[in-house]
């Protein structure tokens, strides 16, 4: 059992949000005084009730939303030009008229990456995921759990430090989304991606992440940080009474914290 | 010959009930030609002023088919930019539904009177009338893009033009091929009712022309053909919009997949 509340910091953070706040309008405060670090190859969730600024929250580290107070620095540059970072959002959110091969290169596409590079780098992403003989399919030909493989690759094409996760998997089956996550832990260590998830789900959470900030809605804030250390996961890992047992201390976490 | 049983033998098969009928009656109770003419003296009139309406026809469809690709092109323009914002939308949706409200008949004198009798006047009042559909579905289909989607071009940085030309241009390509279509059958109409009060008569009269003329004179037979072949423009024009849409739309929209 370890479960540690205190912050530490092994390296040089590769995120670093210091004292954040994110108003929308002129009374709603999604995000209140956020300071939060995370480490080169860490893989951190964050999790709490729908409406705490989960989401928020990853889109100023995505750069796509600029803090109303505050600052988030990515490798102790501004958010908003970091380059190297990718996202997976719920759904696989791919261009229906385009094929396999054509989506995944959309971000290299948009960055003004040129023909034949882009053919590599896509073929290589697609290897990745197991679908390099489904080039030339159409989104709507392929089942649930290969669309989100194919935004998977399309994440990685851009060969990220930074993977940032927006509730995946949540629309596909039990057995599919555990084997994505499986995928996605091997990924994310053998690419030495740092990789930031938000997610509802605490079996994920606890599953997936070395780092757990539980985070309290109204304002949106990170309430406690929990340490989870499984070891390496295997087949049996989902059933073990270690994993179960941090999974409730996660869930009376999160219940306490909706009483206050 | 699956495909000639299914989609041509059943219109096939009204049509040749609704023509025989069609015949029998005027036969029957020896209507007089002037007020209902007979399916086989229209097919007559049409043989006998061939050449005529043929001239016509080619004029009809040349001004029918600018005034349609006109409309498509500047239609699918505005609606982008109305798509820019919201603010451009509430100026210039209002005028722009004017122009839609406005009756064609009333305003087509004045259009002969800015550009003359023929092709300019017939273009320009064949563009007003089929404009509108493809303006109002390309800004509808540009408005009902995925926002999940926009977030993604938002999330990599893409720009206005870029997010409009790869995201918005495609989500709206079913909307403004639905635009097309109804624009196609509205472009007849528009040539038609300029050539109308254009009034010419000459050797190379356009096919409104014509039909004014021969209802004038009671020729109701050669006016039944020149409406027959009138629409028979539109319904070329709107199986090729059909194509159209097929080809880029097949592939991956429910909608035209079977």
């Amino acid at each position: 059992m370890s479960l540690v509340s205190d912050a530490s910091s092994e390296s040089v953070p590769m995120i670093s949000l210091s004292d954040v706040s994110q108003n929308f309008g002129r009374d709603f405060h999604a995000l209140r005084d956020v300071d939060l670090e995370i480490a080169g190859g860490e893989f951190i969730a964050l999790i709490g009730p729908s409406g705490c600024g989960k989401t928020t929250l990853l889109q100023l580290i995505a750069g796509i939303l600029e803090p109303t107070h505050g600052t988030v620095r990515i490798d102790g540059g501004d958010a908003s030009q970091a380059r190297d970072v990718a996202c997976c959002f719920q759904d696989p959110r791919l261009l229906p008229w385009r094929t396999v091969a054509s989506n995944v290169g959309l971000p290299l596409e948009l960055e003004g990456v040129g023909d034949s590079e882009r053919t590599d780098r896509v073929t290589e992403s697609l290897e990745k995921v197991g679908l390099s003989s489904f080039l030339e399919n159409l989104p709507h030909t392929l089942s649930g759990g290969m669309r989100m493989r194919v935004s998977i690759a399309r994440a990685l094409v851009t060969r990220p430090r930074l993977l940032l996760l927006d509730e995946p998997f949540g629309a596909l089956d039990e057995l599919t989304r555990e084997q994505l996550e499986d995928d996605v832990i091997e990924l994310s260590e053998r690419e030495g991606m740092t990789t930031v998830l938000v997610t509802h789900s605490i079996r994920q959470a606890v599953y997936m992440a070395s780092r757990i900030m539980v985070m309290a809605s109204s304002p949106g804030r990170l309430r406690r940080e929990l340490r989870i250390d499984l070891g390496p996961r295997d087949s049996d890992t989902r059933t073990s009474p270690v994993f179960n047992e941090q999974v409730r201390l996660v869930q009376r976490e999160i219940r306490s914290g909706g009483d206050s | 010959m699956r495909f000639l049983v299914r989609r041509v033998l059943p219109p096939g098969l009204v049509a040749f009930v609704f023509l025989g009928l069609w015949q029998s009656v005027v036969m029957l109770f020896g209507i007089e030609p002037y007020l209902l003419p007979s399916p086989v003296s229209v097919v007559g009139a049409a043989c006998d002023n061939s050449e005529r309406l043929l001239q016509a026809t080619l004029s009809t469809g040349l001004s029918t088919l600018s005034g349609f690709l006109i409309a498509s092109a500047l239609g699918v323009m505005l609606g982008s930019l109305l798509g820019l914002s919201r603010w451009l939308e509430r100026g210039f949706y209002p005028p722009t539904l004017l122009l839609q409200m406005v009756p064609l008949v009333a305003i087509a004198p004045l259009f002969v009177i800015w550009f003359g009798f023929g092709f300019g006047s017939t273009v320009t009042a064949t563009v007003v009338v089929a404009i509108f559909p493809v303006i109002a579905n390309t800004l509808g289909g540009i408005r009902g893009t995925n926002p999940e989607l926009r977030e993604l071009f938002h999330f990599h940085r893409a720009g206005r033009f870029v997010t409009w030309w790869k995201l918005e241009l495609p989500s709206a390509t079913p909307g403004i091929i639905t635009g097309l279509r109804v624009a196609a059958g509205l472009s007849v109409i528009g040539a038609i009712t300029a050539e109308f009060v254009s009034g010419y008569t000459g050797d190379s009269a356009p096919l409104g022309s014509i039909i004014i003329a021969s209802v004038r004179t009671f020729q109701t037979d050669l006016m039944f053909a020149s409406v027959l072949i009138a629409s028979l423009v539109g319904f070329t024009l709107f199986g090729l919009v059909n194509l159209l849409g097929w080809f880029l739309l097949h592939n991956w929209h429910s909608g035209e997949r079977s």
